[in-house]
């Protein structure tokens, strides 16, 4: 895929630096038309030099620290701070559905979290997502996710699983 | 005319709010070639006006020119045809419309119109034939057929046609689109940012602005410019000059759920219920999305509950909202989900104090 990428780059005079070469891959998540759309958009907006930061910013990618400020807010257990961060992230306008992508990523890769919770929590992900893609509203599934990430990962107590 | 429309900035120039956006869009136009756009963030956010200041940026004032028409098109849906009617504003160089609107029919307004657009170029001062904008609201809220079918149709005339797509929530426009365009996220301004435009506004108008005033109708206001701006203009209307103690007046359907709210935690009991339900029917009446009353409700909800029910009802939200997706008739999903509070609530009351 990057050989692609840089013949591309070259055709059409483009200076990707190293950086945003390699992560270009994983933004796309492998799909190489995505990943010429982004190219092409980011050339568009920004010029000939493109960094990562432009890249991230014409994809859906959610930038990797706002996810992981997330992920803390979620684990402190409080859930007025956890309902406000929903509610800036919605206010945001990222994007949901990527965001359950990259959560997963980021629960799986956590050294503090035990296997058996990352099962439980990728289970309560999957729902989510299902009913994302039933339309449901944004805003209420990821607090679920985020309130039940957070009793699940302390092992508080339990959401009545239905 | 309201404030949120003479307040509204009218070039790529003028705004303020998303001003690196509004310059990338400028640089966007003047290389000719202009990619598909897809716009996507929360309510008030000021996506619309990012879009019209990008019309007038491709087509001078003659994008301001726009004519109302209520049509109607016949189509051939398979074997019968129907009559679909929609309301668009079309100008020489564009058609915004609401597709949407046409419910289980919205595929075929889809397709007819960007076919009859194609048919009909505009040409240019050069001869050329240029192309037109097709301006679609509330793409999210497209059938999947609907959105299928917008997309073959962006290949087969994309020479002749410019699609501008505007939604809320982009988790609901299927990936072919997405990455079919230029994706432009939109984000609501913060609540400092929503200061400066009150300040400004103010300033217009020759107001006097007592000091954290604009700070509260910006906390107000959820981060929504327009609900913002609405709320100013309201508050002026009630008592000029300010005083620094006067209340920000809340929506009336926000007040009426958070009577709700009282209902429900001073009793949980069938007739209760009952009282609820015509609240209920009567908000939906007036035409509050039911999502929108759900979620409501939940705030009001939250804000009186212990810290350990809450979880838990918030996962019943959520639950209700998408079973109300998923069917028909949105009264039943709110109804059970007053029901399923009820019950869990007097639960924790009884364990709590017997
Ligand atoms: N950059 C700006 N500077 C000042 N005021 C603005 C700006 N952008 C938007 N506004 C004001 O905010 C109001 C809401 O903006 P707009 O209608 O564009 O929101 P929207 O994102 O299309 O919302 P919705 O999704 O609810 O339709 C406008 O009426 C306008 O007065
Ligand atoms: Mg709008």
């Amino acid at each position: 895929m990057s050989s692609r990428i840089l013949y591309i780059c070259k055709e059409e005079g483009l200076n990707l630096d190293s950086e945003a070469l390699s992560t270009l891959g994983s933004i796309s998540q492998g799909d190489l038309r995505r990943a010429i759309t982004y190219l092409q958009s980011a050339a568009r907006l920004f010029g000939s030099s493109i960094s990562l930061k432009d890249l991230i910013s014409v994809s859906r990618v959610i930038p990797t620290e706002v996810v992981q400020a997330f992920l803390a807010t979620c684990k402190s257990g409080n859930f007025d701070s956890a309902n406000k961060e929903v509610n800036d992230f919605i206010a945001e306008g990222y994007p949901v559905s990527q965001f359950l992508t990259q959560l997963f990523e980021a629960i799986v890769e956590a050294d503090d979290i035990s296997d058996e919770q990352k099962a439980r929590i990728s289970k309560k992900l999957g729902e989510a997502d299902k009913c994302l893609v039933d339309g449901a509203d944004e805003y209420l599934q990821l607090l679920d996710v985020c309130t039940s990430t957070k009793c699940l990962s302390t092992s508080v107590r339990g959401v009545p699983t239905v | 005319m309201l404030w949120v429309d003479k307040y509204r900035p009218k070039t790529l120039d003028q705004i303020t709010v998303h001003e690196d956006v509004a310059q990338n869009l400028k640089k966007l136009v003047t290389e000719q070639d202009c990619p598909h756009l897809l716009f996507y963030g929360p309510p008030g956010a000021g996506k619309k006006t990012l879009i019209m200041a990008l019309l007038r940026q491709m087509f001078g004032n003659s994008a301001e020119k726009v004519k109302v028409e209520n049509r109607t098109w016949k189509v051939d849906a398979g074997s019968r045809s129907i009559d679909i009617e929609l309301t668009t504003l079309a100008s020489a160089n564009h058609i915004e419309m609401s597709p949407s609107d046409a419910g289980f029919q919205d595929r075929y307004v889809v397709q007819e119109i960007i076919k009859e657009m194609a048919k009909n170029r505009p040409i240019d001062t050069k001869g050329k034939k240029g192309f037109k904008v097709l301006l679609l609201n509330e793409v999210d809220k497209l059938s999947r057929e609907a959105q299928h079918s917008l997309r073959r149709t962006m290949e087969k005339y994309s020479a002749y046609c410019r699609l501008i797509l505007c939604c809320n929530s982009s988790s609901r426009v299927i990936e072919a689109i997405r990455s079919r365009c230029l994706n432009v996220r939109i984000n609501a301004p913060n609540e400092e940012q929503i200061v400066r435009a009150l300040d400004f506004i103010s300033k217009k108008e020759d107001l006097q602005l007592p000091s954290g005033f604009a700070a509260r109708i910006a906390e107000k206001s959820n981060r929504n410019l327009r609900r913002a701006i609405l709320s100013l203009e309201t508050c002026r209307v009630q008592q000029y000059p300010f005083s620094s103690k006067q209340t920000i007046p809340p929506m009336d359907w926000e007040e009426y759920i958070s009577e709700i709210a009282s209902d429900i935690m001073k009793e949980q009991s069938p007739k209760r219920l009952f009282q609820v339900r015509g609240k209920l029917y009567e908000l939906l009446i007036n035409c509050i999305p039911p999502e929108i009353i759900l979620k409501r409700l939940l705030y009001e909800l939250l804000k009186k509950l212990d810290a350990e029910l809450k979880l838990e009802v918030c996962h019943w939200a959520a639950y209700y909202e998408h079973r109300m997706r998923l069917g028909q008739k949105a009264i039943f999903h709110l109804e059970a989900f007053v029901a399923k509070f009820m019950s869990v609530y007097k639960a924790f009351l009884i364990a709590t104090f017997g």
